[in-house]
């Protein structure tokens, strides 16, 4: 597979270049068709009150802020704020991690809602259910898009968190194998980290950035030559993004459901990039008005990075535990696709060694494409990034993982 | 390790267009020919200065024929179907292919036939590589014009070349290899159709599996052939050594609209490509063999893809059991 590395390194900003965006008008928590509401419009809602339940397993979700409810629907529910950040316990207890058994923490993380920041991905509960066959934890730190720097950002800003909690998995689940995988370009992190490897029983992975490395399938494979179904744990390994572990540290240290998360924002538009802390649930519009983002024809706003980034229109987005990064570009022209010309470089690209020419030939003819194996296609979308004839193959792959559900 | 090519996807901004080396390839080929079939023999007295720019006209015609050709077709029949770069390059391979001398009217219509019936009026089952069904098409016409005896003296020229049996025992290993005198209508040189195809590969500008494994299985053949009609290193070289053979393996054989995608599956078209040649070298001459093995195993293209998706995705699930 051809490796296709990024031109410009990305550097970590400031500690300094944190904003924090605390107040907003009101939030929307989705529901999906998954959960049930527990509140009705008109309620007033505590901030971290549980607000609904998943149907299958009555996995919960919370409310951010707290304030009345002004809307309620099958698809979400809009809570104005009041801006008094009312709880319904008010102290801040502190536990101590080294306390927790494998059940407690994964009942903990369940009780509390921790979900898996980032990318939809299996819930923390389930990845550190008690009782299976643990080896290898991996915190990947790797990026899964070029231009994202999220992860290298919390990464040095959690360090001493996250050790905790990395120590305490050690511990519990007894792991025999721990890596940290950074990327190579970051020499300030590396050095920070390096001490933390002959303290710990960390072992610190340095790995040359190159796309899609950040995918846990990808990096799976690179890591350990090993490749899985569905989930990591079928080979006795969890894989665990930075963002998710700072999550759950916050959930176990403090029992408290995460209502706040870090989202960056990237792209030419602006002159460096922003990390935002804001509400779960929180309105993009209000944000850009703080970040003094001018939305004209011309500029291009993704959630994402610009391989596997969905453009956004303001108005509809909500920052959620899937949108951790949104990038903003100038001048972007839309290429329209033209015939393929079977030069095959989607084949020489893919990480997963998979055919995306040929899937959108079987799809175009309605033929079978079971044999084409799409449920290892981890949607790096670099099928449609190289291709020459500028054909979106990766909404082929998506159209037939769908068919195949 | 590669940058990106910030020159595709929907969302990315398009930097400089990277030159076609495919394109770039060729030219050097043209200028090779030029040299080889227009200043040498200049230089020896047995051509006018005129006549010695015949290699240079004829591709110039190619060219903005096929030029013209990819217009009409966008135009007139559908658009946004092909990259200009298509359809010169077939342009190009046909006047490579085709002789100097070539009647204008052949090189017309076999430029018509290469591009607008065999790209644009088959643009959704394009199986066949479109400079061959026009060189068919040359070859037809050139029977039917000498049968009429309306031009007779170039299409007979044309057909007599294309059926041409050289003697290799007249001919030196370097002269072939070089090609100074070559076998068949162009007088290409194997030896600098292997330095193109090196620069080919570095610059990832065609599937070099199909060449490859095409020189390699058919070196093999002409060894196994040895032990049956003894023949010499050199004399297996030679028949190696044969330009056109390298020239359409390199240049031909590698279309990418009508190859396999997959790598297991470019390996299986060499393979079988390399064997048809072989066969076909008792019926016919080496070039016109190949031609027919060409097309004949563009025909089987589907089946080499469904088993080349079929052995790398056994390599890719069987790591996820």
């Amino acid at each position: 597979m051809q490796k296709i590395k990024i031109e410009e390194p990305k550097k970590i900003e400031n500690l300094n270049n944190l904003i924090l965006f605390d107040r907003p008008s009101q939030i929307y928590i989705s529901l999906a068709t998954n959960y049930l509401p527990l509140i009705k419009k008109g309620d007033y809602v505590y901030q971290e009150e549980k607000i609904a339940i998943r149907k299958k397993d009555h996995f919960p979700l919370f409310s951010t802020i707290s304030g009345i409810v002004t809307n309620i629907d099958a698809k979400g529910i809009t809570i104005k704020n009041d801006f008094k950040n009312r709880v319904r316990i008010e102290e801040i207890k502190e536990y101590d991690l080294k306390e927790y058994s494998q059940e407690e923490i994964s009942k903990h993380l369940f009780e509390l809602g921790i979900q898996n920041i980032g990318d939809p991905d299996t819930e923390p509960y389930q990845k550190l259910k008690p009782h299976q066959i643990y080896k290898t934890l991996i915190i990947n730190a790797l990026q899964k898009e070029p231009y994202i720097s999220l992860e290298s950002f919390e990464l040095k800003m959690e360090r001493k968190q996250l050790l905790e909690i990395i120590e305490v998995f050690i511990d519990t689940y007894n792991f025999m194998e721990v890596y940290i995988v950074v990327p190579n370009n970051q020499k300030l992190l590396l050095e920070e980290w390096e001490q933390c490897e002959k303290d710990h029983k960390i072992k610190l992975i340095e790995m040359e950035e190159y796309y899609a490395l950040g995918h846990n399938r990808k990096l799976l494979a690179e890591l350990k030559g090993m490749y899985y179904q569905k989930d990591p744990i079928e080979k006795g390994t969890v894989i665990l993004n930075v963002s998710t572990l700072c999550s759950i540290y916050q959930a176990l240290k403090y029992r408290r459901p995460q209502i706040k998360m870090l989202v960056q924002f990237t792209g030419d538009m602006w002159k460096k990039n922003s990390y935002i802390e804001v509400r779960i649930g929180t309105y993009l519009k209000e944000i850009l008005e703080q970040l003094e983002f001018k939305r004209t024809k011309e500029i291009l706003l993704l959630q994402g990075g610009l391989l596997q980034g969905e453009p956004q229109n303001p108005d509809h987005t909500i920052i959620s535990v899937n949108t951790k990064t949104f990038s903003a570009w100038k001048n972007i022209k839309e290429n329209k696709p033209t015939s393929c010309t079977r030069c095959g470089k989607c084949i020489e690209s893919c990480p997963m060694h998979l055919n995306p020419v040929l899937i959108m030939d079987a799809l175009s003819k309605q033929k079978k494409i079971k044999r084409f194996h799409l449920e290892q296609c981890i949607d790096c979308k670099l099928c449609s990034f190289v291709c020459p004839s500028m054909i979106p193959l990766h909404d082929f792959i998506k159209e037939g993982k769908e068919k195949n559900q | 390790m590669k940058e990106f090519l910030l020159q595709s996807g929907p969302y990315i901004k398009p930097k400089e267009k990277q030159p076609n080396h495919l394109f770039i390839a060729l030219i050097i080929m043209i200028f090779y020919r030029f040299f080889n079939e227009g200043m040498i023999p200049y230089f020896k007295g047995e051509i006018l200065l005129l006549e010695s720019f015949l290699p240079i006209l004829l591709m110039l015609a190619c060219i903005l024929l096929s030029y013209g050709f990819y217009y009409i077709g966008e135009h007139f029949i559908k658009s946004n179907q092909y990259q200009k770069e298509e359809c010169m390059i077939d342009g190009i391979l046909i006047g490579l292919l085709l002789p100097i001398h070539t009647p204008i009217i052949i090189l017309c219509l076999s430029i018509f036939i290469t591009i607008i019936i065999g790209r644009y009026f088959y643009h959704n089952s394009l199986f066949v590589v479109p400079s061959l069904i026009g060189i068919i098409g040359a070859l037809g016409f050139s029977v039917w014009l000498s049968l009429c005896h309306f031009e007779t003296t170039n299409s007979v020229r044309l057909l007599f070349e294309f059926t041409e049996l050289l003697d290799f025992n007249t001919i030196s290993l370097t002269t072939l290899w070089i090609g100074f005198k070559g076998t068949l209508i162009t007088k290409t040189s194997s030896l600098l159709c292997l330095i193109l195809f090196l620069f080919l590969i570095l610059k990832k500008a065609i599937k070099w599996r199909i060449p490859a494994y095409f020189i390699g299985s058919y070196f093999i053949l002409l060894v196994i052939s040895n032990l049956f009609i003894p023949n010499t290193l050199i004399g297996i070289l030679k028949s190696l050594g044969t330009g056109n053979l390298l020239f359409l393996a390199i240049f031909v054989a590698t279309d990418q609209r009508t190859t396999p995608v997959t790598h297991s599956g470019q390996i299986l078209f060499a393979c079988f490509l390399a064997t048809m040649t072989y066969i076909g070298t008792y019926f016919f001459t080496p070039f016109l063999s190949m031609i027919l093995a060409i097309i004949i195993t563009n025909f089987l293209v589907p089946l080499f893809d469904y088993f080349g998706n079929y052995y790398q995705l056994k390599y890719c699930s069987e790591f996820g059991q």
